[in-house]
């Protein structure tokens, strides 16, 4: 972990070592400790980390880029040679803009001191706790214990510095009974506020609830999904639908319609990375300051978000969202939230003559960018919900389904909001939601 | 480095330690991406670091540093002996190493031309050209075209006496046109999607590719694709290309037969696998015309290599004969759970990362028949090629991939091309109504550069092996707009 004032005097080398070319030099540091147990016995436990150096220098309108995790002064010295002479074969590139200068930036700690301090003996006392319950009920646990910190600085030639640090503790469990499975995760700056036994509790309920679970037909469902499954939904509406890019190029759901109607009155989707349940930094890989952006206003398609360069091709302004540059994805929204309603799982069920109340989704996987067609199962608990009460516990379903259309299917959103992990990773805000008529397109064996 | 090595040996059994590891690797990354006539990727990066694996009490602990200098070996390796102690708290029993042959031994992947000495002005202007090519229709929103090399050095010293100097390379090239037209989104990619044709090999791969000679079609491809039929919905037989195949094999086979993942460690991110113990050696996972082999000793493969980090020397043995599921990806770790020595697949992605059992090059084997045969002899079905989308469940049995491009085969003749083409099954029965595969001819070892697998996430690669094959009466066109 490379503290602010060391990557201050490596970033003054290099730039001497630049000698007067406009130079960037981004740093990613991190630490991270992991247990990972399986058949409630621990199976792997690492700590590990690194520090990562990547510089960019431009000249006129020509770029290179190089990186390098060690900072002894050959290293530095040789990793702006290759960024130099790389920008030097470059063609001219019209659209490449100046590095730009000093910003200010909204305060945003999601540091926690304890989190990076736990020991391996502490985890695994906390784990042990945990699985013990697992054992009495002749289940099996299998799952994470994270915890650790991370941090970003940039820092360019025109005296742009920014350096923020974030800490992550995280517990993720699977209890699988004979033939059925129960799941629970949590993610918290602070290692405090994540409770292993609790966690465990909620799985362990889960997996013995859906013991011996029916086979029923694929087809449409009105579903109550947890706050989890709601959030694999919504990284694709990130990764297609909310950045410049897709939708300067006619790729995204909102392309030509900003302003107007796109989803259910009740949808609010904001980037947010000031929300107190969310975690990241408060700047850009440009430096740019972070900004909190209204994406979706009830149903009304209001923004995407932009880097320097697609607020220029636009005549829009920089939202603080670019990714490392040179890239293809263009900008991206890393904190999506999705704003609570009014309603209770319990309430959703209560209000629910025929449905499925769905625990998370795995291996989602997108078929068509502008519908946002996405395919992907259930996972980990599926029950049937009949006359307002969850009757039985069912098997796995593929669902193949639109996003947009489920959007515009939403008739209750949760009070309460969880920080969720989709499969291919992100983290999201938002609450559970009730969808009708989501469609599953086949079954399968368990 | 065998003075570095020899210090963390040394620390890990002075703390207790009966078997340690160090890894020492230096990795070189070089990728260049052209997006739309302007610069889209560009990396060229290094890093250095290492990772001591250590048993203590007969637990794992695993701790890497980035730091490589006596003091922090020795901190580092302490520091996994205390994981490792920590961790014996909560073990059912003592893990148990295969034995294997002791070897000190160096191995580097073959190359005709070094990846990293071809100029970057060379890489780029091809690129360039390509993108130029890719763009000529209006239509095309998005042109993408990527070339990458990577190389490994990785000196691996174990306690036993081991030591292993081995360096490998990976290259490879590839591009997509994105057409898009009234919220229409259609993509076509050369020579196999994410990123192109990846081999272990060296810039003789990119020149052999004939990037610029199919670039054209391609692009009018995918635009054609924006005006194509939709893919029908119903069961019908399918003909996949070798690409779409690789992706198949990978899924449904790769991970279902790795033992860690049959064994429960990966239950709470990728899943399980339907292909537990009691089915090993006999059960019908395929017809008989389905032959799966594993190899890591295949030229060009990206799983190839001397030696993985267990210190295992590389192997060729059956994952399915004929249908019978025969095989299991193993390391030194798990391979006594079904009584064999580890069939070499402890591979990890970084110094910083634990080395975990990862799929090899597993390929389908070639049959006797020929793409046109295949065609001329299928009455109602579909070919459809090039990897768009893919799921499975987290048993691996019900999967559902979607193709970039397909075509209507009607009596024998290929029809009209085919836009949003999906299919779905369930892996036995998927792989059981195979009823023909494309002769060594037709067959190319096909790379993916992208599998995901372990907490916290690890990539690796490997390549795996197809000629065009036929699946009768599989469900098609699944959830149409
Ligand atoms: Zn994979």
């Amino acid at each position: 972990m490379m503290d602010p004032s060391r990557f201050r005097d490596i970033a003054k080398q290099v730039m001497a070592l630049a000698d007067g070319t406009a130079v960037e030099v981004l740093l990613a540091t991190q630490k991270e400790g992991l247990t990972r147990f399986g058949n409630n016995v621990v199976t792997q436990h690492i700590e590990t980390g690194n520090s990562e150096l990547v510089i960019r220098v431009l000249q006129g309108k020509r770029q290179g880029k190089a990186g390098c995790n060690q900072f002894d002064r050959a290293t530095l010295e040789r990793t702006v040679r290759k960024a130099v002479l790389l920008a030097s074969i470059q063609c001219d590139d019209s659209t490449l803009l100046p590095l730009p200068m000093s910003q200010e930036y909204r305060p945003l700690s999601h540091y926690v001191s304890d989190t990076p301090l736990v020991t391996p003996d502490e985890k695994i006392d906390l784990i042990r706790f945990a699985v013990g319950s697992c054992k009495k009920k002749k289940t099996s646990a299998a799952g994470i214990f994270s915890h650790g910190m991370q941090a970003v600085g940039l820092a360019n030639s025109n005296g742009l510095f920014a350096y923020n640090a974030y800490t992550s503790a995280g517990f993720s469990v699977t209890v699988m009974a004979k033939d059925s499975s129960g799941w629970a995760d949590a993610t918290d700056p602070d290692i405090h506020a994540v409770h292993p036994e609790q966690l465990t509790a909620v799985a362990l309920e889960k997996a013995l609830a859906g013991r011996n679970p029916k086979a029923l037909p694929p087809g449409q469902y009105d579903v109550i999904l947890e706050p989890a499954a709601v959030a694999e939904l919504l990284l694709f509406m990130a990764w297609d639908g909310f950045g410049a890019l897709p939708y300067m190029e006619g790729r995204s759901f909102v392309s030509g319609k900003l302003g107007q109607k796109v989803l259910n009155d009740r949808v609010t989707i904001t980037d947010d990375v000031y929300h107190p349940q969310t975690l990241g930094l408060n700047f850009d890989y440009e430096g740019m300051p972070r900004r909190c952006v209204v994406l979706v206003d009830h149903g009304v398609a209001k923004a995407v978000v932009h880097d320097r360069k697609t607020a220029k091709e636009t005549g829009a302004e920089s939202t603080g969202h670019a990714l490392p540059l040179p890239n293809t994805n263009g900008p991206m929204p890393l904190n999506l939230v999705l704003a609570a309603g009014g309603s209770s799982v319990d309430e959703m069920v209560a209000s629910t003559s025929r449905g499925l109340l769905i625990t998370h989704f795995h291996y989602t996987n997108i078929l068509d960018p502008v519908p946002l067609m996405i395919t992907g199962m259930t996972r980990d608990g599926v029950f049937l919900v009949e006359k307002g009460k969850v009757k039985q516990p069912v098997k796995n379903f593929r669902f193949t389904e639109s996003v947009v259309k489920a959007f515009n299917q939403i008739e209750a959103l949760g009070r309460e909001t969880a920080y969720a992990h989709a499969f291919w990773g992100g983290g999201i805000v938002c609450p559970a939601a009730k969808i009708r008529g989501f469609n599953f397109s086949s079954a399968t064996r368990f | 480095m065998r003075d570095l090595t020899a210090i963390a040996l040394n620390t890990a059994k002075s703390h207790g330690a009966p078997y340690a590891d160090i890894r020492i690797l230096q990795i070189t990354v070089e990728d260049l991406t052209v997006r739309n006539g302007e610069l889209g990727e560009m990396r060229q990066d290094e890093s250095l670091g290492f990772g001591v694996r250590v048993i203590v009490d007969g637990a794992w602990g695993f701790a890497a540093s980035p730091s490589l200098n006596k003091k922090d070996i020795r901190t580092t390796t302490i520091q996994a002996c205390r994981i490792a102690k920590a961790s014996a708290k909560l073990k059912k029993g003592n893990v148990r190493l295969t034995k294997e042959d002791v070897v000190d031994t160096a191995w580097q992947t073959p190359l005709v031309i070094d990846p990293f000495r071809v100029p970057v002005t060379e890489k780029l202007d091809l690129l360039f050209r390509i993108d130029e090519i890719l763009r000529k229709d209006r239509r095309i929103k998005s042109a993408e075209s990527t070339m990458g090399c990577v190389r490994e050095r990785q000196w691996l010293a174990t306690s036993e006496g081991t030591f292993i100097d081995q360096t490998l390379t990976r290259t490879g090239a590839g591009y997509a046109a994105t057409a898009v037209e009234n919220g229409e989104v259609q993509k076509r990619s050369y020579p196999m999607s994410f990123g192109g044709q990846y081999m272990g090999m060296g810039y003789e791969l990119v020149k052999g590719l004939a990037l610029i000679e199919n670039a054209e079609r391609t692009r009018d491809e995918a635009v054609a694709l924006l005006t194509a039929k939709p893919c029908p919905s119903g069961k019908k037989d399918l003909i996949l290309d070798g690409t779409q195949l690789a992706l198949q094999i990978h899924e449904s086979m790769g991970h279902p037969s790795e033992l860690d993942r049959v064994l429960g460690i990966e239950e709470n991110y990728a899943g399980r696998s339907f292909l537990t113990t009691e089915k090993y050696g006999k059960f019908r996972y395929g017809s008989d015309q389905v032959t799966l082999m594993a190899d890591s000793t295949v030229p060009g493969g990206l799983a190839t290599f001397g030696y993985d980090d267990d210190g295992v020397r590389a192997q060729r043995w059956p994952i399915v004969q004929n249908g019978i599921f025969v095989g299991y990806h193993t390391n030194r770790e798990f391979a006594p759970v079904i009584k064999q020595n580890s069939r070499g697949c402890c591979r990890a992605d970084s110094w910083a990362s634990l080395p975990m059992i990862r799929i090899t090059n597993v390929s389908l084997m070639p049959g006797d028949r020929t793409p046109d045969e295949l065609i001329a002899d299928t009455k109602d079905g579909i070919l459809m090629c090039t990897n768009k989308s893919w799921s499975i469940d987290q048993m691996r049995y019900n999967f559902q991939f979607g193709c970039e491009v397909g075509w209507e085969i009607k009596k024998g003749k290929l029809g009209a091309m085919l836009k949003n083409c999906t299919y779905q099954g369930i892996t036995p029965e998927f792989w059981g109504s195979c009823d023909a595969v494309c002769d060594g001819d037709h067959w190319t070892l096909w790379g993916v550069v992208n599998c995901g697998k372990g907490q916290p996430g690890q990539t690796a690669e490997m390549s795996h092996g197809a000629a065009p094959a036929r699946f009768r009466k599989v469900t098609v066109g699944v959830g149409r707009k």
